[in-house]
């Protein structure tokens, strides 16, 4: 994976974490540079959240693993200063007032900027005396947000931020992300089931299936490795001879999915394109399943 | 900045019967001051010595009442404050802050056994004067009609230090206890209560039917009294302070606390054995927390 820094944010190698006899991570690789925005996805069960407890620190493993340079299974709490995270659904406690959030956070965080918050807070409906309970679920993610985006922190990891927001909530979500909070020197690690609501906004994606990476690439050179070629009919069996790695049928036409292709070995029978990255990760998951 | 403190505040927002217990208790022993009916015993021709010991009897009782309220609920608070932030799933939440297990366990311990004492002493010791003024002026404006209680400084005092000392020992004493009931609200994922009973009953049943004893069960029952052992150590200066008042035997406490040997309540094997146990089982307390993985 490209980094614009030298030194990676995050260094995996070989990670691997059993439950019993599942093997929720099989010897995981990758690391991510300063600056990124890198999509974990994966289908239910691959390992996905594993993953990212182990970076959290909150789960012991095998193997090495390295954020901002410390052992988060030894260091976690000095860690958690420069890393913030939203696990799976916004859970507050529910007996918490909004102004208590704000004690509780500007009390034990050095980084956080609580102005940053409640300027923020403004913008919504939420109000200071409010308990979590009386909040809707969107308002609660809006809480929460306010709470970590006013950390300056150099991770930041989310794990299906938006599950069980509806769209308005969601887009406002990843609006706010983009732009209040991301700059170089950040980087950001989410995954989420919705990936057509983040394909814009990830530079790296990694793909997780059964434990293991089954992709780890910048998005701007997928284009070099995936093609995407919708064939016309009569081209369909001089093409299928290429290997694709995984078909569909759109519209009546048939959409092949190749790697390591070059194009000019692929553009005579028919129209090439760059995958999207939804389309990818269901022919990567299906191709590997067939 | 204030971790500590920061907290200490949160475990009052979030668990309030820890000081709306308490503090209701001592405004209904107020209400009953202001608008109760007593018949006095006749308490003329009392001696010093027995004058004394009523005063010490009446701030015992009122203290107690409070402290007992916030016995009951700091036990439930240790059983649940740990277990809470997982059965409510903000435990990732809390986790997702740089505050360390070891902080967070040994905050709520320190809630239990410092903070919410040192707070129920001081509303026990404003309840009983307020109580006694209440009754004072109801005395002078004729409403009641024995002069009750009998002021008497130097014995109010004696009888407060003997309580902060007494309560200062239950609370090393109990601090085992304490300790292992975070232990469960760390490791159980449902029904602390039960979890609570359960090991204690069990290792006592299986004595029974394996050994025909009833050790270890002794030993629970010995550490658990609440007349707590630790007086044990001052057994015959306790006798030594007792009044005889209408044929009633009871103990002086502000003579209790001339004579008490304060090195013998706090340093014995009881007490140290409990202290290191209280600390291995705080110790696994912060490996729970760290490391329990509910998902």
């Amino acid at each position: 994976m490209t980094s614009t820094s030298d030194t990676p944010v995050i260094a995996a190698r070989d990670l691997a974490k059993s439950y019993g006899k599942l093997r929720a991570l099989d010897g995981v690789s990758f690391t991510v540079g300063a600056g990124r925005i890198v999509g974990l996805i994966g289908p239910n069960g691959a390992g996905k959240t594993t993953a990212l407890k182990a970076i959290l620190g909150l789960a012991q493993f095998e193997g090495e693993l390295s954020v901002l340079g410390r052992n988060p299974s030894v260091a976690r709490d000095a860690l958690m200063q420069d890393v913030c995270f939203i696990a799976d659904v916004a859970v507050l406690p529910k007996w918490l007032r909004v102004s208590q959030a704000l004690d509780y956070v500007a009390g034990v965080h050095p980084r956080f900027d609580r102005a940053r918050a409640e300027g923020f807070l403004r913008t919504t409906d939420i109000r200071m005396k409010s308990r979590v309970r009386e909040l809707s679920k969107g308002m609660v993610t809006q809480l929460h947000l306010a709470l970590i985006l006013a950390i300056d922190a150099r991770l930041l990891v989310l794990d299906e931020p938006t599950l069980g927001l509806d769209l308005l909530f969601r887009r406002q979500f990843y609006d706010t992300l983009l732009n209040d909070y991301f700059d170089k020197d950040r980087t950001i690690l989410l995954t989420t089931h919705q990936v057509e609501e983040i394909e814009n906004l990830l530079t790296d994606v990694l793909f997780i299936q059964h434990g293991r990476i089954v992709l780890d690439s910048a998005v701007e050179s997928l284009g070099e490795r995936y093609r995407q070629l919708l064939c016309a009919p009569d081209q369909l069996e001089r093409a299928r001879a290429l290997h694709p790695f995984y078909s569909r049928e759109v519209f009546g036409r048939t959409a092949l999915f190749f790697e390591g292709r070059p194009d000019a070995e692929l553009a005579p029978f028919g129209e090439l394109r760059t995958p999207s990255i939804a389309d990818l990760f269901v022919a990567k998951m299906q191709g590997a399943n067939p | 900045m204030n971790v500590m403190p920061t907290l200490v505040r949160r475990e009052f927002q979030e668990h309030r019967a820890l000081w709306a217990a308490p503090l209701a208790m001592a405004v209904i022993l107020v209400l009953v001051a202001v608008f109760g009916h007593f018949e006095m015993a006749t308490m003329t021709a009392l001696s010093a010595d027995q004058a004394r010991a009523i005063m010490g009897i009446t701030v015992w009782a009122m203290s107690l009442a409070i402290f007992l309220i916030a016995g009951i609920v700091l036990s439930f608070y240790l059983l649940d404050c740990l277990y809470a932030d997982r059965r409510d799933r903000s435990i990732l939440f809390w986790k997702s802050l740089p505050v360390s297990d070891a902080a967070t366990v040994l905050a709520k311990f320190a809630v239990a056994l410092v903070v919410v004492p040192l707070g129920v002493f001081a509303l026990a010791l404003v309840t009983d004067l307020a109580v006694r003024g209440i009754l004072t002026l109801r005395t002078g404006a004729g409403l009641m009609v024995e002069q009750f209680p009998l002021w008497d400084t130097r014995a109010w005092l004696q009888t407060q230090a003997l309580l902060a000392l007494l309560l200062a020992a239950t609370l090393l004493w109990y601090a085992p206890l304490a300790a292992y009931l975070l232990v469960i609200s760390a490791w159980a994922r449902r029904n602390v209560v039960m979890w609570a009973l359960l090991p204690p009953l069990v290792i006592a049943l299986v004595e029974r039917l394996a050994l025909h004893t009833s050790r270890f069960w002794d030993f629970i029952t010995d550490r658990m009294e609440p007349a707590f052992p630790v007086m044990a150590g001052v057994e015959a200066q306790v006798r030594a302070s007792i009044v005889t008042i209408h044929r009633e035997q009871v103990v002086s406490l502000p003579r209790l606390f001339e004579q008490i040997d304060v090195t013998s309540i706090f340093i014995n094997w009881q007490m140290l054995l409990g202290l290191l146990i209280a600390a291995a089982l705080l110790f696994a307390a912060i490996r729970l927390r760290r490391w329990r993985d509910d998902g």
